[in-house]
């Protein structure tokens, strides 16, 4: 019986603490030439927080410029000189938000591909179930272009073959995690292995981790990941699996 | 006789000895590293003229011709190469991101 108030009163003191948007979390954007989408990504997030870090990762183009216009209380744009790729962003913006003192972070990817409406899904479910990190799940229907189904099933077999870690899509880039895990992981690679890096090193360290099904919005079906970085990540999954 | 073949190597030796030369005129090679590889043309220079230098090499290894052994050795010298360039660019890929990053987080 103690138990279960104990357990209550935690799960409505997290409850209440979403409510009010307090816990204290913040939004990772890399953003690479998305002047198209950046502004309307800020607002959207704005509409949920505004713990935002957005790391332009070398545009050549306006998005710089455009996230800086879209600035406000807490929200942080970061610029990398030169592309030096997704993973190398998102470490950036998470260097960031750990300065600033944040518990969780959530990652989504800058080409408006994620909806604003998940990120209270998954830090509730990150926190409300103590995890380290939760993995989204893009549903898998005849939106998704047919070799990035394809593709993302055969990974996803591999992944849970070599890791053990049983996530279903292993490339979608919405993802919430800890400080403490975001440490933990302290993923090295710089470009789109950095997902399936985390999936190997929670596999590894044995990490907490949970799935939540996301909404996916397809806005460009040329842009994102190349069959190519299809097959670099078989041979990273590899790599990683070896090291 | 000297060969076509031979003719065709000691060609790209003279060729590759300039190009480090070059190299060193422009100060990119020190001292040390240009004497290396003046003495790397020069060696196989020597061998191409006088390939049964190799012969007492060759017997040792068991291996059946000369060019058999610099078959060998170039493909060693590729793989050491390759090695060697993937060590160096994942370096200087690491020393450049840290660069990138700092920069942008310098204000924070």
């Amino acid at each position: 019986m103690v138990f279960i108030l104990i357990d209550i009163e935690q799960k409505i003191s997290y409850d209440v603490t979403m409510e009010n948007k307090n816990i204290n979390f913040f939004v990772v954007i890399p953003v690479y030439n998305e002047e198209k989408y950046i502004s309307r990504i800020i607002q959207d997030v704005k509409k949920i927080t505004n713990n935002i870090v957005v790391v332009d990762d070398g545009s050549e183009d306006n998005t710089y410029f455009l996230a800086k216009n879209e600035m406000s209380d807490n929200t942080v744009i970061l610029r990398h000189k030169i592309n030096l790729g997704k993973g190398a962003a998102l470490k950036t913006g998470c260097e960031a938000a750990i300065k600033m003192g944040v518990e969780a972070m959530v990652l989504m990817d800058g080409d408006g591909q994620h909806s604003s409406d998940d990120i209270l899904g998954i830090t509730n479910k990150l926190m409300n179930n103590d995890l380290d990190i939760v993995f989204g799940v893009r549903e898998m229907n005849k939106k998704m272009p047919f070799y990035r189904l394809l593709g993302n099933n055969l990974l996803a077999r591999f992944a849970k073959l070599l890791s053990g870690v049983d996530v279903g899509d292993i490339l979608c880039g919405f993802r919430a995690l800890t400080g403490e895990a975001y440490r933990k992981i302290n993923w090295q690679s710089s470009g789109y292995s950095v997902e399936t890096e985390m999936i190997m090193v929670v596999g590894k360290h044995k990490l907490k981790y949970g799935t939540i099904p996301i909404k996916t919005i397809y806005n460009d079906k040329y842009k994102g990941m190349t069959p190519i970085d299809g097959i670099k990540i078989f041979i990273d999954l590899i790599k990683f699996k070896l090291l | 006789m000297i060969l076509g073949v031979q003719i065709l190597v000691i060609g790209f030796c003279f060729f590759m000895a300039y190009l480090s030369f070059l190299h060193f005129k422009r100060e990119e090679f020190s001292g040390p590293q240009i004497l290396f590889w003046e003495i790397i043309w020069a060696g196989l220079v020597f061998i191409t003229l006088f390939p049964r230098t190799v012969n007492v090499l060759i017997q040792e290894l068991g291996i059946a011709r000369a060019m058999d052994l610099f078959m060998i050795l170039g493909f060693m010298f590729l793989t050491i190469l390759t090695f060697y360039n993937y060590t160096v660019v994942n370096k200087l890929r690491k020393k450049l991101e840290k660069i990138a990053r700092d920069d942008a987080l310098k204000d924070m």
